[in-house]
């Protein structure tokens, strides 16, 4: 476990000196390692070492085949751009038209005469004497990030990269980058030499973050006069979010979220210190006033108002972590969406409140977009919920009718309430253990039979249905109502469970609303919900 | 027919104006997004995001992505230089099946764009589904137009029915866009259709992926919005005549059926049409709807005679006149029916005035907060609704309940919508604004009695709300009124025809057992005899109905071989009774005519026909079974020898 | 941060020295008799003065006590930070010890008493099966046979370098060349290579320029062109193409990495046409020799053999062992360690005393000792013990320029003994809830879980006790789930389908209940362990 100037250390170590020749390091965030994976290498390639050092860098996901590995491998060390205009050819030695990228063979074949290539252009002018000894004077260094996908995509070129040095006998050093372990990786019957590991703890939350970027603008959140309120804005952030994520970008991004609406009040105190000396309002437009803005000394806020501040946005910040790191909306509708009123700091700190955000999730605003379903597919999406949800034999009681009788309201008061069923040591309700397939057909009855309950007064009234319950069945049978049950699938609200080509049998389903979304629907159906499933909240 | 297709035309056109005008204003602020996507990013984020616009329409297809592209081609080229082009690909679910496949769908989009090809071989140079592939061709353009300084033209990928995506194909593909987007400006714009839009990215997307993005969502109108919109544009607009009204069966259908099934745009258009062709072609005098034929090319029609039994015979006291008069008598008949269009048409348009009087009133007062008669719950639906009302002329209270609101206002407001109500008359076409003379009188007059504002004189104020009111009640009184009266009326109003529900949406499994029931009928109602169809026995029946019929009358299980002896006596009879009566093979008009010829034939020579008679019966029986068990009838288990499952019971009726 | 790159060092190394010295532990401090040490300069003359006389090589202070109180003396003078003098010798130290780490030199003639290591008797019999065909121009053929790591490679390698002149050698690997018309490829590739001559798929082939063997068969070219990979000779090809070998100028050593796997092609065609043609190759007659060598880590290789092939190999089997005893594989550790550096410094010669009395002081440490003997018990492997050393020399830095036991431990530590789940130990307070939460419900019977039936137990047990922070969001929640299993802490016991919700697909935790105490325990809030106690 070793914190990042540590094993960016001792990586730097070994490249420049002699590497193992395979290398894991297992991590716990892997962007960041890689960024500072890249800083290493950049360095590496800029001082002097006694070996000239060529880097080439590979993302598992990125290279899903094992010709995109060859290529973007041998194209990475030869530092070789392909262009449009030639067609985008890959790296070729001089007169060479070999392919490099068919098999591992064709790869170390490129390999070695790239380590040719290289030895004989790069390093000959600046060591003439070495190159006289005949020792190799170049030092390959692959890195391999995602590797868990190599597993996945191409797992036939794992063993020969982690023995390529022997392989191609050239002074290469593999990298592998993983967030998860080797023994998760390596191949079967050991094939793989060890690697040697190097393990990365994740940032500790003293590590400082990268400071935003400044900018000359007088009244400006970037200004480079705030950088020191930066760093304790910084510190409060982390002190909030560190226990709820490690991921120092993840700090970050929530921090630059809300850092314009921190230091909004102090800049409207500019303003107002402006406008108290200079008797006018100021106006970006007006370049005097830039001036003058320029030229007015920036002083930082006390320690008292910045207290307040903190007592202020400490709740918002939370808040920016709670929508903010889930996703749930992006760092510039979130700083749009809840700046604070203007000049807070001006108020008497009697009546601070905290300031609280104003943020709407897209989660609360979607039951109204969801409700704009046609009022059918909403009972299909009932009526599916019910049967994914209740197991099949509870119908006859919940429903209260058999196929045969249709129609008999007065079961429905023997029904049982489905708390009674507790058996088992711990039985899982099935909405937490996931929704059950069903067959077309049951889902079609339970479906009738809300219709029979909640819909017979909605429905425009015909003369030509006599005998009850034929109108629902009718209503069921309708050409609509299994196209919308199709159109439901695509939408994934509905899961289709058995293959589109199988016709013996009915079709399977699994509904895939969850139980908020049916109970909001079945409110909007009038349906009592909680009396129709067999276990309920 | 042709009446209705240049009807139809007509209002087709109308609609898919009115479907772009719905569309336009998300349209535009797609584009506005996908111009700014890149320049107005908070400053500090950890790294580029990729900008992901969810269209969320379950209404219109993918029409709006067409919109989308023509609107960014003008707007690329009305400002030119200012707004960066784009390079625009598509990408359908079908071809991102697996990751490489759509990666190569990806980046050939985007370089078979544009015309130049460079020969390449293939082998030794990079793979068409490798992202540096499209780095080089990206890198290649920017070379081409040297367009460092202006705003880089992005890469816009349009998603097509998103949610058909699997999502860990696509959020691989995400993620090596994200890694090249400091190179390449990527633009990702996604169309679902499912409404829950929201929840839908972050039920399949894990975070790792959603933090690549910056995800806004774009809405487009949906639901009963669009219904309204369409009627009051379709049927209820002043200046739009739409020659067909319909009447309010067909329209409380069309809403009913637009809220329960099928809420989308395109449901909507072809229901429409449905109720347009329904109407124009199965009403006799559809002909005449949009405009009266010429004498001569009418003469020879068969509807002519139903035309003249429906006009007024005022001129029926010399009969036997001379051809020339007919004639004659034909070209007042003609205009008669002219000036019944004329008139039924400024019903109509009267009809539209009406409610748009009656929509600005309740929108003003909405507006000044009064509670008004479309509570806010589900407005628009009660719109429709009250154009139902309307049409059934039945609008009495809502009209008594503004007029109340309007005798209450005060000065300023009457001001107001005395300046509404003027401001619409104006923008009337002029041959209405001259129809609409005294209304627009009596507003001016109006407005010049009002006091000048600030001095509030409470008597005139009433006294001018009271007019208002009373203007108010009495026009929509002597503007709504019933269409379905007045000559010839039917042709242009559907008045209360129920509207053909089957049609649209029948049940198929009714169907198809009232059709094996009652297969006369179907057939009869072919040839236009309306008839009542007299009962037919049981042998005259096709032998699929037979066999039904005796399907019905079998238990849960049928034994195959009994099926087949009952079967076969049905058909004894029937070979009795063709015996009896040769000619008797038209009773049953659906049985093949094959058939019948192989009874004719098997009269004349019978008793060394009884074997081949046998072979025809089984031959039949076997058929029937095998049409029954096509339509899924029968379920065969292996359980017991030659038996059959029913799958089918209690049919409602026998 | 600091570099070992000379230069820089010089500048930096002002404000390096008053660094704490974090990799150092204190035991070195302890073990100090007397008194602290003096400023650099003012040791180093005495410490030279104090051993001018033998060096102590790795020979001399080797397993038993032999030392001369003169280091006595100058361990107790280690600096614990290094004079900026001599950076340089501490780099070049650690890139020797590196290099060294890299090929271990087993087998050193320290243990002559006893009789010769295995490795050494392997050695010398493939040097003379070698001799055989080199000299001899016999066909031979052998198999390598020992552990992983007990350096198979490195011998055949020791014996190819020593030989005199250079024979063709064709190195394949059962590990990249999967089927048998790949290895004949990469045969043909290397033919090449080494003589000038083409014989296969190379696109500037031309058939005359194949001068030494004009009845090949093969030479016709089956379609040469390598711009497609498919360009692999037909398998008819084999027998020809390896039958040409012995008629090649010089003779041909085949070496076959991974034999096994090799044994594991259809019909062992491969196996058959190599070892046919070594046995069948006469000494002598105007063919020059070939010999087949085989390496293997499976004890059974030669049975895998078909009958067929099994009689034309020459039963010859080599074995090669790691180091039998523990002082042998301390000799090795030693002996890469104090390893000579031949830098043009003036300082090297003091440099080395200083490092050898530190290299002494590591070895004398009795907790060195014992680590080292356990790393022995567990694994014999010598490439972790270079593994163990690499990372011990990487850490090595001018704050603590000697080894120490502490650096040993992590070494260790990080190389040998793994924590079983090393990103455990960082989670976020969510992800702690939930490997509680997913205690329980293993507890409760369900071995394995939903995010649903987590997220539903924690959230009672937030009803319950106030054991939950200020947010339960779902969301929250559910990012720290992802991030359980993107680390493989929660495991997915059926295959990911597509029409299952992703809070419904089933997991299983892998973590032991130990392992979550422990995390638990370490996180140290009261009522998420009153909350993980009710599991028990």
């Amino acid at each position: 476990m070793a914190t990042s100037e540590h094993w960016e250390l001792e990586l730097y170590t070994l490249l420049s000196l002699c590497p193992p020749s395979f290398l894991f390091v297992n991590t716990t965030s892997a962007r960041s390692t890689s960024g500072g994976l890249s800083n290493v290498l950049k360095r590496l390639s800029q001082e002097p070492q006694d070996k000239a050092i060529f880097s080439a860098r590979v993302d598992g996901i990125a290279c899903f085949t094992s010709r995109l590995i060859y290529d973007t491998i041998l194209n990475g060390l030869a530092q070789w751009e392909p262009s449009w205009a030639d067609g985008c050819a890959n790296w070729s030695a001089e007169g060479e038209t070999r392919r490099w990228n068919d098999t591992i063979d064709g790869f170390i074949h490129g390999i070695v005469s790239v380590g040719q290539h290289l030895q004989n252009t790069r390093v000959q002018p600046l060591s003439e004497e070495k190159k006289s000894t005949g020792a190799e004077l170049i030092r390959l260094v692959i890195t391999i990030e995602h590797v868990e996908r190599l597993r996945e995509c191409v797992p036939e070129v794992i063993v020969p990269l982690t023995r390529l040095a022997e392989l191609s006998r050239l002074d290469v050093c593999v990298i592998f980058l993983s967030e998860t372990r080797w023994d998760d990786i390596r191949p079967a019957y050991s094939a793989a030499p060890d690697p040697y590991f190097i393990d990365i703890a994740p940032a500790q939350k003293e590590e400082s973050m990268p400071v935003s970027s400044s900018s000359k603008h007088p009244i400006d959140a970037y200004h480079p006069e705030l950088r020191s309120l930066w760093s304790h804005y910084v510190a409060l952030v982390c002190d909030v979010c560190y226990s709820f994520t490690h991921d120092l970008e993840e700090l970050q991004y929530i921090a630059v979220a809300r850092w314009p609406g921190f230091v909004q009040p102090i800049l409207d105190e500019r303003l107002r210190i402006f406008r108290d000396v200079h008797g006018h309002d100021f106006d970006p437009s007006d370049e005097q006033d830039m001036l003058l803005v320029a030229e007015m000394a920036f002083e930082l806020p006390a320690d008292e108002v910045r207290l307040r501040l903190t007592r202020l946005f400490n709740p918002s910040i939370t808040a920016a972590l709670e929508e903010l790191y889930p996703r749930l909306t992006n760092a510039k509708d979130w700083a749009i969406a809840n700046k604070p009123e203007d000049d807070i700091l001006a108020q008497l700190p009697t009546q601070l409140h905290p300031f609280k955000t104003r943020a709407k999730l897209p989660a609360s605003t979607e039951p109204v977009e969801i409700s704009t379903l046609s009022r059918m597919s909403k009972f299909i999406l009932v009526a599916s919920f019910l049967a994914s949800t209740n197991p099949a034999k509870s119908d006859l009681r919940m429903f209260g009718r058999g196929l045969d009788e249709k129609k008999r309201r007065r079961r429905r008061a023997s029904k049982p309430s489905g708390t009674k069923v507790k058996s088992g040591p711990v039985r899982i309700p099935q909405r937490l253990a996931g929704p059950m397939p069903f067959p077309l057909d049951r889902m079609l009855a339970i479906f009738g039979a809300l219709l029979e309950e909640n819909d017979t007064d909605k429905r425009p009234f015909r003369i030509e249905y006599s005998i009850p319950g034929e109108y629902t069945d009718m209503e069921t049978g309708r050409v609509a109502v299994s196209a919308l049950i199709m159109h439901l699938c695509s939408m994934k609200l509905l899961h289709r469970s058995s293959a589109l080509d199988k016709l013996d049998g009915p079709p399977m389903f699994k509904c895939g609303i969850s139980y908020e979304i049916t109970l909001l629907f079945s409110r909007q159906l009038q349906i009592p919900l909680n009396d129709l499933m067999w276990d309920p909240l | 027919m042709d009446a209705y297709r240049n009807i139809w035309g007509k209002c087709l056109n109308r609609l898919q104006e009115i479907g772009k005008e719905l569309q336009y204003p998300t349209v535009q602020a797609l584009v506005q997004e996908i111009n700014t996507s890149y320049s107005n990013a908070l400053p500090g984020l950890p790294r580029v995001e990729v900008p992901f616009l969810c269209v969320v329409n379950p209404t219109f297809g993918s029409s709006v992505l067409d919109v989308l592209e023509e609107e960014l081609g003008d707007t690329n080229e009305q400002l030119e230089g200012v707004a960066p082009r784009c390079h625009i690909a598509h990408l359908h679910p079908f071809d991102a099946l697996n990751l490489m496949s759509g990666m190569k769908a990806l980046v050939s989009g985007f370089v078979d764009s544009d015309s130049e090809k460079v020969k390449r071989r293939a082998a030794t140079s990079l793979a068409p589904y490798d992202i540096s592939y499209l780095k080089a061709w990206y890198k290649a353009s920017l070379n081409g137009e040297e367009s460092h300084a202006s705003p880089r033209p992005k890469l816009l990928i349009l998603l097509h029915d998103f949610e058909q995506f699997e999502p860990s194909v696509l959020q691989d593909m995400l993620y090596i866009c994200s890694l090249h987007v400091s190179e390449m400006p990527f633009v990702i714009v996604a169309l679902l259709s499912s409404p829950a839009s929201s929840s839908y990215m972050h039920i399949s997307f894990s975070r790792a992926t959603l933090s690549l993005l910056r995800i806004r969502y774009l809405s487009l109108p949906a639901g009963t919005r669009i219904l309204e919109t369409v009627f009051s544009e379709l049927f209820f607009h002043p200046e739009f005549n739409p020659i067909v009204v319909f009447g309010p069966e067909f329209a409380s259908f069309i809403a009913d059926y637009f809220a329960r099934y099928n809420s989308s745009f395109q449901g909507l258009i072809s229901i429409l049409q449905l109720a347009f062709m329904k109407h124009l072609t199965s009403h006799p005098l559809g002909l005449i709807a949009h405009d009266t034929p010429s004498q001569d090319q009418f003469g020879g029609l068969p509807q002519l005679d139903t035309l003249l039994k429906r006009l007024p015979h005022q001129n029926q006291s010399q009969p036997g006149s001379s051809s020339k008069s007919t004639r004659h008598q034909l070209a007042t008949k003609l205009s008669v029916v002219d000036d019944a269009r004329n008139h039924f048409t400024q019903r109509a348009t009267r009809l539209r005035l009406a409610f748009h009087t009656l929509k600005i009133v309740q929108s003003y007062m909405e507006s000044q907060g009064y509670k008004g008669i479309w509570d806010r719950g589900d407005r628009s639906g009660s719109v429709v609704s009250t154009m139902i009302g309307m049409l059934e002329n039945r609008s009495g209270a809502e009209v008594k309940l503004l007029a109340g609101n309007i005798r209450k206002l005060q000065t300023s407001q009457l001001e107001e919508l005395l300046m509404q109500l003027y401001t619409f008359f104006e923008l009337l076409s002029p041959e209405q604004r001259v129809a609409e003379e005294d209304s627009r009188t009596k507003i001016v007059l109006l407005r010049s009695r009002l006091p000048a504002t600030g001095t509030s004189n409470a008597e005139i104020q009433t006294v001018i709300g009271k007019d208002l009111g009373d203007w108010f009640t009495q026009r929509m009184s002597d503007y709504v009124v019933p269409l379905d009266r007045g000559l010839l009326w039917d042709v242009w109003y559907t008045g209360r025809a129920p509207f053909p529900l089957e049609l649209i949406n029948p049940s198929f499994r009714a169907s198809m057992i009232a059709a094996l029931l009652r297969p006369t009928e179907y057939t009869l109602a072919l040839n236009r005899t309306n008839e009542e169809p007299s009962p037919v026995s049981l042998w005259e029946l096709p032998d699929t109905s037979i066999l039904f019929r005796r399907y019905l009358d079998s238990g849960k299980m049928i034994n195959v071989y009994d099926w087949f002896e009952s079967f076969q006596l049905v058909l004894e009879t029937q070979r009795k009774k063709s015996k009896k009566a040769p000619s008797g093979k038209g009773a049953s008009p659906t049985k093949a005519r094959g058939k019948g010829k192989g009874k004719r034939q098997e009269v004349e020579d019978n008793e060394e026909t009884e074997v081949q008679w046998r072979i025809e019966v089984q031959a039949r029986f076997v058929r029937a079974l095998q049409e029954l068990d096509y339509l899924g009838f029968i379920k065969h288990t292996g359980r017991k020898a030659d038996h059959v499952l029913r799958t089918v019971f209690d049919v409602g009726d026998s | 941060m600091a570099t070992p790159h000379r230069r820089k060092r010089r500048k930096v190394d002002g404000d390096t020295l008053p660094t704490p010295k974090k990799t150092r532990g204190p035991a070195s401090p302890r073990k100090r008799k007397t008194k602290p040490d003096p400023s650099p300069d003012t040791i180093t003359p005495d410490t030279s003065s104090a051993i001018v006389d033998p060096l102590p090589g790795p020979s001399k202070l080797d397993g038993q006590r032999a030392p001369s109180e003169q280091t006595f003396i100058s361990i107790d003078e280690l600096p614990p930070l290094l004079p900026d003098r001599f950076h340089g010798c501490l780099r070049a130290q650690k890139l020797q010890i590196l290099r060294a780490s890299q090929r271990p030199s087993v087998g050193t003639p320290a243990a002559s008493d006893e009789d010769p290591s295995t490795n050494e008797i392997a050695s010398t019999q493939l040097k003379n099966l070698l001799d055989g065909t080199l000299s001899r121009g016999e066909g031979n053929s052998c198999l390598i046979m020992g552990p992983r790591g007990s350096g198979k490679s490195r011998i055949v390698e020791q014996q190819l370098d020593a030989l005199a002149e250079k024979p063709i050698i064709l190195r394949l690997s059962g590990w990249v060349q999967r089927t048998d018309r790949l290895a004949l490829r990469e045969i043909a590739y290397q033919l090449t290579q080494q003589t000038g001559s083409s014989f296969l798929l190379d696109d500037e082939e031309e058939p005359s320029a194949v001068n030494d063997d004009d009845e090949n068969p093969f030479l016709v070219p089956s379609e040469p062109n390598a711009s497609q990979g498919v360009a692999l000779p037909p398998a008819s090809h084999l027998p020809a193409l390896i039958g040409m070998l012995p008629t090649l100028s010089r003779p041909s050593i085949v070496i076959l990495d991974a034999f096994d796997l090799f044994a594991l092609h259809p019909r062992q065609s491969l196996l058959y046409c190599l070892l046919d043609t070594a046995q069948s190759c006469r000494a002598g007659a105007g063919s020059k020799g070939i010999v087949v060598i085989g390496m293997t880590s499976r004890i059974d290789a030669n049975n895998m053999l078909e009958k067929r092939v099994k009689s034309r190999f020459s039963g010859r089997i080599y074995r090669t062992a790691p180091p039998a005893k523990l002082y042998q594989w301390l000799e090795v550790a030693k002996g890469v360690l104090s390893v000579e550096t031949q830098t043009s410094d003036q300082h090297t010669a003091e440099w080395r005393t200083l490092w050898t009395a530190g290299i002494y002081r590591f070895f004398e440490n009795d907790s060195v000792q014992n680590q080292f003997r356990e790393a022995y018990a567990v694994i014999r492997d010598i490439r972790l013990l270079s593994r163990i050393l690499t990372s011990l020399a990487a850490k090595l830095s001018p704050s603590s320029p000697f080894p120490s036991s502490q650096l040993l431990v992590s070494a260790i530590s990080s190389q040998r003994t793994r924590p079983q789940l090393t990103s455990l130990h960082q989670l976020s307070y969510p992800s702690v809830c939930l490997l509680i939460a997913s205690v329980h419900a293993t507890r409760g019977g369900h071995a394995s879980f939903t995010f649903e039936m987590l997220h539903e137990s924690f959230q009672d047990q937030v009803r319950a006790s106030s054991a939950a922070p200020v947010q339960v969001l779902g969301g929250n929640i559910g990012m720290a789930f992802e991030e359980l299993i993107s680390t493989h802490v929660f495991v997915s016991v059926a295959a990911p389908s597509s029409n299952t919700a992703k809070e419904f697909v089933k997991y299983r935790c892998i973590a032991e209940i130990e392992d979550v105490r422990k995390v638990v325990d370490r996180d140290g809030q009261l009522n998420l362990r009153k909350w993980f106690n009710k599991a028990q």
